[in-house]
């Protein structure tokens, strides 16, 4: 058996033990994959992890998005390389919040603390989009809310350089490095103000056509309209481009966002999983 | 005793006050500029507190003038001292800051701005000596304001004063393209108001309003032009 | 004419005199926003139109000029149409400075201006019904009936709204630091009581005096900006250190600009227009520039410097451009002084 570095070029070759969702992140900045091979090349098991605050002085910790192996010496030697890799980008501590529970109990056996949880996900449908959308009853929304389609590259750049230094990236560590049209650009909305973005709420649709939230925020005067109108106009070019088994995944990362969640979506709860953590170096 | 407040007097406490009331906050807003250290700031900040006696001082002589409380004639007489040599020393601190500021001949050849500044400080000495003499001006038993006959040697000095503030701010001017200076009626229109117009029409004081405008404006229109880069300097 | 009508000839030609002078500097200042300098401009003739209404009154009352009832109804409401103006001007200038958006006012102007317009139609109206002011020709007088007060207090709203919106606002944005409506606050409310508590009409010299503070003001703010590039200059520089040392300033990254033998000017606009919001840019040295923001991350950092390097390889202008970061058990003042000694 061998170890191996995963990547954007060699991520198909691991499908069985990396969903599509999480093999379309390999390209990203922050994600690594460990694979392990057997002497004849084929995948014996995979694990990704998300570096965070890498790239500051803060201290960086990983989170772990899959972990799967065909047997117990794949296992070990993928946490083993995970733990030699996570050594050498100094990260302080590693968590993983995941639905499987013979994952958790496996990087429970590595060290891991265990518990069980609501999710902090929580997928929303299209019912609860539909009724977002018909929330305001004017057919029409202010113009100056439209999607991403509409602006231009330095007009994004700008938005997100400012988005940034006031320190809001959402869900993506890596949002200075990510393009514009890596979103949805029918149906990310943005807010513009005097020819300039002053909101955003992005979108990412993966592989299997689930659709993600990963930034929404707003900054200019009038933010609260911004941000309420954005929400409206998302749900209504998600009804009107997208078929009605579409789901919406939100992550509910800080209080903020939990508190807008139970109020817009309140019979939404994040199905039931396991995290826990471990102290690093 | 007589204290009772004619128009005159609740003009000029309005219009005096509101000359030392825009000088207080003009001085607590200039503090940044001080910080700079620059000559003409630390000049300025003089200017303003001369100008705030000036207002002072003429608040105390139209209270006290032709009034016969105890010691009336003595504040008229002093007031008015006070607020002659205030007014002309602020005068000849205009003349010095346009030159500090504008450069030019009197820049070039300090000695040459030394003996304009002469007379200004002998009208001072008369003024000293005219509480003895009542040769510019003097209060008579009845406790009222004359003019004597040198009064009108103090109006031709602060002119030349002016006059000369105005040549420096012309010549720099035309020597700098990108100056953007206040336009010089701003600078002299105030101050020739304030000592004019009292003196044809009467009644009412608008020498320090005059003066405190004048002073303002200069340094608050020369402030905002391009200065020269300070990126070398070491901040104060 | 009358002691009254004396002093108000006087004090409100000071006034007058005051806002030429300072509209006439103002118009010859260079500032980054036309626009505020056009409001700015707006409330001085306001207040110079004020000034001579507050006179054609006083003539008015004193029978120096002569004129019908209408007339003197006209002359009246003139002044109250000016008085609600600069309210409402003066609000939308403390709204548009805090936040240089038009389209923000544009999205708002209902809400801004419904309480102006009431009052305003208040006063056209009153001309024909006297409801709110009632002229007595033969003795010259103005009395105010109880509907008035309305007036006042919506332009009384107006001032106060600005003090609030501003003190709130100054709590999340730094840029408005140099930014106080207080200089222009103590004037008004001082003469505006002079006005109630005698009968002079001093109103108008505390607006004059009060804009004269606000534009020294924004002479202060010139003070800190280096004149040719319109970066922030050393004196700023220090002013920061101060903030920094005592933990009101969070120094978390630095960029440094190097632009050896660039023009200043040019390089500057181009910069300044990568730059995001929250940050401060300080020109170090002849040719050295400094931003420094309070995010300790590499990504924002790499994004910026990206985007001026680009901006500045287009226009043939040569740039190297250094990152710093402060460490975890370093001070920021500590922080400074390492990236200053490097550049």
């Amino acid at each position: 058996m061998r170890s191996i570095e995963i990547d954007e070029d060699n991520a198909e070759d691991f499908s069985d033990y990396i969903d599509e969702d999480m093999i379309d992140n390999m390209d990203r900045t922050f994600f690594r994959g460990i694979g392990v091979t057997d002497d004849d090349d084929t995948p014996l098991g995979a694990l990704v992890f998300e570096l965070k605050n890498s790239e500051s002085e803060e201290d960086t910790t990983s989170r772990i998005h899959s972990f799967k192996a065909e047997n117990d010496g794949a296992k070990k030697l993928i946490l083993s390389e995970y733990e030699k890799l996570i050594s050498e980008e100094d990260v302080v501590e590693s968590f993983y919040e995941l639905a499987d529970e013979e994952t958790a109990k496996l990087l429970k056996a590595g060290g891991f603390s265990f518990e069980t949880s609501e999710s902090a996900d929580i997928v929303v449908g299209m019912p609860d989009i539909r009724r977002v959308a018909e929330s305001v009853k004017s057919s029409r929304l202010p113009s100056f809310i439209g999607d991403l389609s509409g602006i231009s590259i330095l007009q994004y750049r700008s938005c997100i350089k400012n988005c940034l230094f006031k320190g809001h990236h959402g869900l993506l560590e890596d949002l200075a490095y990510l393009p514009k049209n890596w979103f949805e650009q029918n149906v990310s909305a943005c807010s513009l103000s005097d020819e300039a973005v002053d909101g955003v709420l992005l979108l990412k649709k993966a592989p299997s056509g689930m659709l993600s939230v990963l930034l929404y925020t707003a900054f200019g005067p009038d933010f609260q309209k911004s941000l309420a109108l954005m929400m409206i106009y998302t749900a209504r070019k998600i009804v009107e481009l997208y078929p009605d088994d579409t789901k919406v995944l939100i992550r509910r990362h800080n209080d903020m966002v939990r508190k807008l969640t139970d109020k817009v979506f309140a019979n939404s709860r994040g199905e039931n999983v396991y995290k826990g953590k471990r102290k690093e170096g | 005793m007589d204290f009772s407040l004619t128009t005159e007097n609740i003009a000029t406490l309005l219009i005096d006050g509101s000359t030392i009331f825009l000088l207080l906050g003009v001085l607590t807003q200039t503090s940044i500029m001080r910080k700079r250290g620059r000559k003409e700031d630390k000049l300025f900040f003089g200017l303003i507190l001369l100008t705030m006696v000036v207002a002072v001082a003429d608040i105390v002589t139209y209270l006290a003038d032709e009034k016969h409380f105890p010691g009336a004639r003595i504040l008229n007489l002093g007031g008015v001292t006070v607020f002659y040599m205030a007014l002309i020393l602020g005068v000849m601190g205009l003349f010095h800051y346009c030159v500090i500021r504008f450069g030019g001949i009197f820049d070039e050849q300090p000695r040459l701005e030394r003996l304009l500044l002469l007379p200004g400080a002998v009208i001072e000495l008369l003024l000293l000596i005219n509480l003895f003499t009542g040769l510019i001006f003097y209060v008579d038993e009845s406790n009222v304001y004359h003019y004597g006959i040198l009064f009108i040697s103090m109006f031709i000095i602060m002119g030349v004063y002016l006059l000369s503030g105005l040549i420096v701010m012309g010549r720099y001017r035309s020597k700098n393209d990108n100056a953007v200076l206040i336009p010089v009626w701003i600078f002299l229109l105030p101050i020739m108001a304030g000592l004019v117009v009292p003196f044809v029409i009467g009644g009412i004081s608008l020498t320090s309003i005059g003066l405190a405008m004048s002073v303002v404006f200069i340094h608050a229109g020369s402030a905002s032009e391009i200065v020269n880069y300070e990126t070398e300097e070491k901040s104060a | 004419m009358t002691d009254i009508g004396y002093v108000t000839l006087y004090v409100n030609a000071i006034a007058i005199m005051l806002s030429i002078g300072i509209m006439a500097m103002v118009w010859k200042l260079k500032m980054k926003d036309a626009l505020e300098k056009k409001i700015f401009i707006g409330l001085l003739i306001l207040v110079i139109l004020m000034g001579a209404f507050y006179i054609l009154c006083a003539l008015r009352d004193d029978k120096m000029i002569s004129c019908s009832h209408l007339g003197a109804m006209l002359l009246e409401t003139g002044l109250e149409l000016l008085i609600n103006a600069y309210a409402f001007q003066w609000f939308i200038y403390v709204e548009y400075r805090l936040y240089h958006s038009v389209d923000h006012i544009r999205r708002n102007v209902l809400l801004f201006s419904g309480p102006f317009l009431v009052i305003t139609i208040m006063d056209l109206v009153n001309i024909f019904t006297e409801f709110l002011l009632q002229y007595d020709d033969e003795l010259g007088i103005i009395t105010e009936t109880p509907v008035y007060v309305l007036t006042d207090v919506i332009r009384l709203g107006y001032f106060i709204c600005t003090l609030f919106i501003l003190e709130l606002r100054k709590r999340h944005d730094d840029s408005l630091k140099f930014f106080s409506v207080r200089p222009f606050f103590i004037p008004v409310m001082i003469y505006v009581l002079l006005y109630y508590f005698t009968p002079y009409a001093t109103v108008d010299l505390g607006l004059a005096i009060g804009l004269t503070l606000i534009y020294v003001e924004l002479i202060n703010e010139k003070c800190y900006q280096d004149s040719e590039s319109g970066f922030f200059n050393r004196l700023y520089l220090d002013y920061l250190r101060g903030r920094i040392t005592e933990g009101k300033y969070d120094l978390e990254s630095a960029l440094v600009y190097e632009l050896p033998g660039a023009d200043m000017a040019t390089s500057a606009k181009l910069i300044l227009k990568q730059l995001p919001k929250d940050c401060d840019t300080i020109r170090y040295g002849k040719d050295i520039v400094v931003t420094l923001t309070k995010v300790n991350n590499r990504g924002p950092l790499s994004m910026l410097s990206e985007d001026v390097q680009q901006s500045l390889d287009e226009a043939g202008i040569p740039v190297e451009v250094r990152i710093d970061l402060k460490k975890k058990k370093e001070s920021g003042a500590e922080f400074l002084e390492r990236v200053l000694a490097k550049g």
